[in-house]
C-alpha cells in the first residue's frame, strides 16, 4: 500500500510517502528530512500514539492548575478516555516538574507526569 | 427593590444622572431606575462626546435653548466631576470652492444662536491648523469642545449616589399606575412608589410615556456606527474636523473627532432600525467610513482601526418624514407629575446640565426642599494616573503601591485604578463597569493582556466564575472552571454509553 | 528623582526571547543584566502553552511550554540576571535611558545596551472589523488558552474558531480535550495557516472540520454569543454571494494573527520592516539605533520557539559585547528578498561569520530551492522539498560562502 503521512515530530511537517503492508510493515519511505520520520511513520501506521497534555487542579499551590503530560505517549484512541479518568482527580502542592501524578493510567503503561513547578502557598 | 420616594427617575443616562445629581443638592428621597447593569449603557455611553456650540440647531428650538445654556457651564461642570474636557475646537471644511458659500451660511446660523469667535479661514490657514487635511477653506469654531460622555455619566451618578440618591440597577420599569403624589412603578424587583416621575428613558421614553397614558410620541431608533483609531494616530488632527456634507448627499460627510483619551473616532453613520437595542456594527458602514476617512485624511489606514461601536439616537421623526425633530422637555396635561424628556438625541450631552436645572426647578415647584449637607460639590470616580508627572506618581506609589503596577499596558492603567473601579460607588459588577471607569481593555490589544488578569482579580475578590458578566444580565463569560467543563463532558459520555 | 541607575544590558520582556537573551548577555560577561517583565511571572506565553512541541531543535526533545520555560528560568537565575517583575517600561530614549514603573514607583535606568523582546499581541475582533453584535463569548485564542490552562476557567461549551494558524489549531484540540464541542475551524485563506502536523493532531485526530476560503461575516447574540454566520470568500477575499450559513455556538475564538508589540520601537523612530512589522536589524540583531537590539516575536513572528531562543541568545551576546566594547562587526552587505520570499532576516551582514538567515515563502512550494546569489553567482543553493508560509525557514550560510559577494549585495530567492 502507498500512503502519505505527515510527520508531526517537528514543525517542518514533512509529507512522508510510505510503502507498506500489514504483514511486512514499512517497506520504504521518501521525502523525510531527518531520521525521526521513520519510527514515527511506523508507529502511526501500526500503533498510533499521542502525547496527551492537560492539567489537574491543585490544592494549596501558587498555581490553580498543574500542567501534565503522558509519559510515554498514549494510544491515540485512548485520549478522551484518559481525559475522563483524569477528571475529578485533585493533587496537592508542592509539585515538581517530573513528579508522577497518575501511575499507569488505564493500564496503558503510561504515567501522567507534571510539567510545571507548583510551590506551596 | 422598593420603597417610597419623592422623585423616581426612569433611565440612568447622562440626563437622568445629571438630574439625580441636581436633586441631591436637596434632602429629597430620589431613586434612579436603570434597566441595565450600569449607567451609561445606552445612548449616553455610545456617542461622539461632542460639546456642541449650538451651531447645528435652530436658534428658536428647545434643542437650541438647552444646548446653549449647557455649553456655557459645561467646562466647569466637568472640572467639578473630574471628567476629561478639551476645548479643541472644530473646523467645518469646504472640500471644494463650491462649498464655500455653505460656510458663510453656517457662520450666520451660528452667530444667530450666539456662538462666539466664528471665523472663515482660507486654505493656507487651514493647512497651518490641520496639516493633514486638504480643503478650500473652513469655518473655524474655536469654542467647540469634547468631553468623555461615559465618564461624565458615571461621575454624575456616583456623586448623586454618594449624596444619598438610590440607584437601582438591573431594574427595568414594567408598568406605572397611580397619579401625582402616589405613582406606583412596577419593576421585576418590586414596586417603587413616587410622588413625581422623571421620564428620561431615552430610547424607551415613548414606552414609559405610554405607561402614564401619554400616546403622542413615538421614538424612531436611528443607529450611528463609529470606528475608533489607535491612539498612536491621535495627533493626526488637532481639532474636530467635519467636511461640509457633499452635494447630492451620497456620502455620510465623515466626521473625524478626537477623544479626550487621545484616540480619533470616525463616524457616526445614520441607519433607522426597528429595534432600539439593535446596536450591531455592519460591514457596509465600516467600508463607507474607511473609504471617506482615508480620502479625507490620507495618513490613516484600515490598519489603524482598533474597534467599532454603535449608539442609537432616539429620534422623534421617522426617516420617511425626515427633517428636524426637537427635544421634548415638558410635563403634559395627560400626565401631571411626570416630567417628559423625549427625543433627547444630539445635543443631549451638552444640554444635560441645563435640562437638569430645569427639572430641578420643576421638582422644587412641587415639593418642599431643604438643602442637603451631604451634597458632593466635587467628585472623582477613579483617580487617573496616566497623564501625571513622574514625581506625582512616586508620591502616589508611596501611598499605595498599586498606583505603580501597570496592569493595562496599552492604556497605562494601574492596579489601584482597576481596584477602585471594581469597588465603585454604584456596586456595578460587570467587566464593562470596570472598563468604563478605568479605561482598561480599551487599548489596541482590547484586553488581550489585561483582561485575563482583571478576571483573576475579580475571582480573587470573591466572584464565582459563572457570575462574572461582560455587561450584566445574560452576558456570562465563563460556564465554570476547566474542571467543570471536563466533568460535564465526562458525565455526558457516561450517559451516552 | 534619583540619578539613573546604570546597567550594562537591559532586556525588555521576560518571555522566551528575553530569558534567553538575558542569560546569554550575562554569560558573555556583561556585569549587570536586568530583565524587565510587566507580568507577575516570567515565561511570556510559555506557561500557558501546556502542549508539547517546544525544544525539538535545541534539546532534540519535544517538551511542553512550561518545561521549556523552566530551563531558561533556571539559567537566568543561576547566572545572576536581575529580574524585575510587575514592571513596565513606560519610556525609552535613543540614548538608552529607560523609564520604568512598578509598585516601587518610577525609576530611570541608563543602559549600555537595550534588547527589545516584548513579543506580540493578538489581532482582535475590533481590528479585523467583524460585523454584528458585541456579546460576551468573543475571545482571542491566546486569552482562552490562559483562562483554560492557567486560571482554571472554561469560556464556553460550543466553539467556532476563526483562523487556522497554529494557535487556533492548538486551541481546537485543547477545547476538545477539556470537554467543549469545537464545531469547526474557518480559515479565510485557501490553505491552512498552521503547520501540517497540527492539522493532523489537532483537527484530524478529533474529526474537527476545517473550512478553507471561509470567514465569519457576522456575530450574533445580544448578551452572549448565540452563533456566527460563515461565508466563503473569493480570490480577493470578497464575500461570495449565496454562501452564508448560520452556525450555532456560544463561543467564537479568534486566531487571526500576531502583531509585534512595537510601541517602544515606533516611539524611537527605529527603521521598521513592513514585511515583518518588526525592526530592521543586522547580523547582531542591532537596530538602526546604536545600542538598541531586537529579537524574538517582536522582531519577527516565530512559529518555533527554539528559533526565537537561538536568535535571542545571539542577540544577548552581541548586546553584551556592545555594552562592554562598543564594537560589533560592520554589517555592510545588504540582503534582499527576491522572488517567492516574503522577507529575509537579517537585512545586513558583515560576511565575517556564518549566518542563520530566517525567511518565509509567499506561497506553499514543492521541490524548489532557496538560492543565495550575488552579482549573478550562486553563493548557496538549498533544496527545499516542501515550504509553506506558516513554517519559518532557517538557513545557515557558512562564512566561506560570502567570499564571492559582489557590490555588497546578496539576493535570496526561490528557484526551481
Amino acid at each position: 500500500m502507498k500512503s502519505t503521512i505527515v510527520c508531526i515530530v517537528c514543525p517542518v511537517s514533512c509529507p512522508v510517502d510510505v510503502e507498506w503492508t500489514k504483514e511486512d510493515g514499512v517497506l520504504g519511505i521518501k521525502n523525510q528530512l531527518c531520521k525521526l520520520a521513520g519510527p514515527y511513520v511506523e508507529s502511526e501506521l501500526f500503533d498510533p500514539r499521542r502525547l496527551l497534555t492537560t492539567s489537574m487542579p491543585v490544592d494549596g499551590g501558587d498555581w490553580p492548575l498543574v500542567s501534565i503530560k503522558s509519559s510515554p505517549p498514549i494510544p491515540k484512541d485512548m485520549m478522551l478516555k484518559a481525559m475522563d479518568e483524569i477528571t475529578g482527580v485533585r493533587v496537592k502542592a508542592p509539585i515538581k516538574v517530573g513528579d508522577v501524578l497518575i501511575t499507569n493510567i488505564l493500564d496503558t503503561g503510561c504515567d501522567m507526569v507534571a510539567t510545571r513547578n507548583v510551590k506551596n502557598v | 427593590m422598593s420603597g417610597k420616594f419623592d422623585v423616581a427617575i426612569v433611565g440612568g443616562g447622562v440626563v437622568g444622572c445629571a438630574i439625580a445629581r441636581e436633586l441631591s443638592r436637596y434632602q429629597l428621597k430620589v431613586a434612579v431606575l436603570e434597566r441595565a447593569a450600569d449607567v451609561a449603557r445606552g445612548t449616553s455611553g455610545k456617542n461622539s462626546g461632542v460639546v456642541h456650540t449650538g451651531i447645528n440647531v435652530p436658534a428658536d428650538s428647545v434643542k437650541g435653548k438647552y444646548n446653549v445654556a449647557g455649553a456655557q457651564f459645561f467646562e466647569q461642570y466637568c472640572a467639578d466631576l473630574d471628567v476629561p474636557f478639551d476645548r479643541c475646537g472644530k473646523v467645518i471644511v469646504a472640500l471644494g470652492e463650491s462649498e464655500l458659500p455653505d460656510l458663510e451660511a453656517l457662520k450666520a446660523k451660528g452667530e444667530a444662536i450666539g456662538v462666539q469667535q466664528l471665523e472663515i479661514i482660507d486654505r493656507d490657514t487651514l493647512k497651518k491648523m490641520e496639516p493633514n487635511i486638504e480643503g478650500a477653506g473652513a469655518l473655524n469654531v474655536p469654542t467647540a469642545a469634547i468631553a468623555c460622555p461615559y465618564t461624565l455619566n458615571i461621575a454624575l451618578a456616583e456623586s448623586a449616589a454618594a449624596g444619598g440618591v438610590e440607584f437601582m440597577l438591573n431594574t427595568p420599569v414594567l408598568d406605572i399606575s397611580g397619579e401625582q403624589d402616589s405613582f406606583e412603578i412596577k419593576t421585576p424587583n418590586g414596586t417603587v412608589s413616587a410622588s413625581l416621575i422623571v421620564n428620561s428613558a431615552g430610547l424607551f421614553a415613548d414606552k414609559v410615556a405610554r405607561m402614564v397614558g401619554v400616546t403622542r410620541w413615538r421614538i424612531w431608533p436611528c443607529r450611528g456606527e463609529y470606528l475608533i483609531l489607535d491612539r498612536s494616530k491621535g495627533d493626526m488632527i488637532n481639532s474636530m474636523v467635519y467636511p461640509v456634507p457633499p452635494k447630492g448627499g451620497a456620502g455620510l460627510g465623515i466626521h473625524i473627532t478626537p477623544t479626550t483619551d487621545g484616540n480619533i473616532i470616525l463616524g457616526p453613520s445614520a441607519d433607522y432600525t426597528n429595534d432600539g437595542d439593535d446596536v450591531r456594527t455592519t460591514a457596509k458602514v465600516r467600508r463607507q467610513l474607511l473609504a471617506e476617512a482615508t480620502e479625507f485624511l490620507p495618513v490613516i489606514s484600515p490598519r489603524d482601526v482598533i474597534t467599532a461601536y454603535s449608539g442609537m439616537r432616539p429620534k422623534l421623526v421617522p426617516s420617511s418624514v425626515g427633517g428636524f425633530g426637537d427635544f421634548v422637555v415638558a410635563e403634559v396635561p395627560e400626565a401631571p407629575g411626570v416630567m417628559q424628556l423625549v427625543g433627547i438625541e444630539s445635543p443631549g450631552l451638552t444640554a444635560a446640565p441645563a435640562i437638569a436645572e430645569e427639572v430641578s426647578k420643576w421638582v422644587r415647584e412641587r415639593l418642599p426642599v431643604k438643602k442637603n449637607p451631604d451634597f458632593k460639590k466635587t467628585w472623582s470616580s477613579v483617580r487617573r494616573t496616566r497623564e501625571e508627572e513622574l514625581g506625582v506618581i512616586d508620591e502616589l506609589v508611596a501611598e499605595d503601591p498599586g498606583y505603580g503596577e501597570i496592569m493595562c499596558r496599552c492604556e497605562m492603567i494601574t492596579r489601584r485604578e482597576i481596584i477602585d473601579s471594581i469597588n465603585n460607588e454604584l456596586n456595578a459588577t460587570s467587566v464593562n463597569a470596570i472598563k468604563y471607569r478605568s479605561r482598561a481593555t480599551m487599548g489596541r490589544c482590547q484586553g488581550g493582556f489585561c483582561g485575563p488578569r482583571i478576571v483573576d482579580l475579580l475571582i480573587k475578590h470573591g466572584g464565582a466564575p459563572e457570575s462574572l458578566t461582560l455587561n450584566g444580565g445574560g452576558s456570562w463569560m465563563f460556564m465554570g472552571s476547566t474542571e467543570d467543563l471536563r466533568a460535564e463532558r465526562k458525565a455526558e459520555r457516561a450517559r451516552a454509553k | 528623582m534619583v540619578d539613573p541607575k546604570l546597567v550594562d544590558v537591559a532586556v525588555i520582556g521576560g518571555g522566551p526571547a528575553g530569558l534567553a537573551a538575558a542569560a546569554e548577555a550575562k554569560g558573555a560577561g556583561a556585569d549587570r543584566v536586568v530583565m524587565i517583565e510587566r507580568d507577575e511571572r516570567v515565561g511570556g506565553i510559555l506557561p500557558q502553552q501546556i502542549h508539547d512541541g517546544f525544544g525539538t531543535k535545541v534539546f532534540k526533545e519535544a517538551l511542553t511550554g512550561p518545561e521549556y520555560s523552566a530551563i531558561y528560568e533556571a539559567r537566568v537565575n543561576e547566572r545572576g540576571v536581575e529580574t524585575w517583575l510587575k514592571t513596565t517600561v513606560t519610556g525609552l530614549s535613543r540614548d538608552r535611558v529607560l523609564t520604568v514603573r512598578s509598585d516601587r514607583g518610577v525609576q530611570t535606568i541608563k543602559a549600555g545596551a537595550v534588547i527589545l523582546a516584548m513579543g506580540c499581541r493578538e489581532r482582535t475582533r475590533g481590528a479585523i472589523g467583524t460585523a454584528g453584535t458585541r456579546p460576551a463569548g468573543v475571545y482571542t485564542a491566546g486569552a482562552v488558552q490562559y483562562y483554560m490552562n492557567v486560571s482554571n476557567l472554561a469560556v464556553g461549551r460550543k466553539v467556532v474558531i476563526l483562523g487556522s494558524g497554529d494557535i487556533g489549531l492548538i486551541m481546537a484540540r485543547r477545547m476538545t480535550l477539556e470537554g467543549a464541542e469545537v464545531v469547526c475551524v474557518a480559515e479565510i485563506l485557501p490553505q491552512p495557516s498552521g503547520i501540517a502536523g497540527n492539522i493532523v493532531r489537532c483537527l484530524e485526530d478529533f474529526n474537527i472540520p476545517l473550512y478553507l476560503s471561509t470567514t465569519v461575516v457576522e456575530i450574533h447574540g445580544k448578551e452572549r454569543v448565540t452563533g456566527v454566520t460563515l461565508a466563503e470568500v473569493g480570490p480577493r477575499m470578497g464575500e461570495k454571494k449565496g454562501t452564508r450559513r448560520f452556525i450555532e455556538c456560544d463561543t467564537l475564538l479568534l486566531s487571526v494573527g500576531l502583531i509585534p508589540e512595537t510601541e517602544l520601537a515606533n516611539d524611537l523612530g527605529l527603521l521598521m520592516s513592513p514585511a515583518t512589522n518588526g525592526a530592521i536589524v543586522d547580523e547582531s540583531f542591532h537596530t538602526s539605533a546604536p545600542g538598541i537590539f531586537s529579537c524574538g516575536n517582536v522582531l519577527q513572528v516565530h512559529d518555533v520557539v527554539d528559533y526565537a531562543t537561538l536568535e535571542a541568545e545571539k542577540t544577548g551576546i552581541a548586546a553584551a559585547k556592545w555594552a562592554m566594547t562598543g564594537k560589533l562587526p560592520d554589517s555592510k552587505i545588504n540582503i534582499t528578498a527576491g522572488a517567492g520570499l516574503r522577507y529575509v532576516l537579517p537585512a545586513t551582514i558583515s560576511g565575517e561569520d556564518a549566518i542563520d538567515f530566517t525567511t518565509r515563502p509567499w506561497e506553499e512550494e514543492h521541490d524548489k530551492s532557496i538560492v543565495f546569489k550575488s552579482g549573478g553567482e550562486v553563493l548557496r543553493r538549498l533544496k527545499m522539498p516542501h515550504m509553506e508560509p506558516a513554517g519559518m525557514i532557517r538557513v545557515r550560510v557558512g562564512k566561506g560562502r560570502f567570499r564571492h559577494v559582489a557590490n555588497n549585495e546578496i539576493t535570496v530567492e526561490v528557484e526551481d
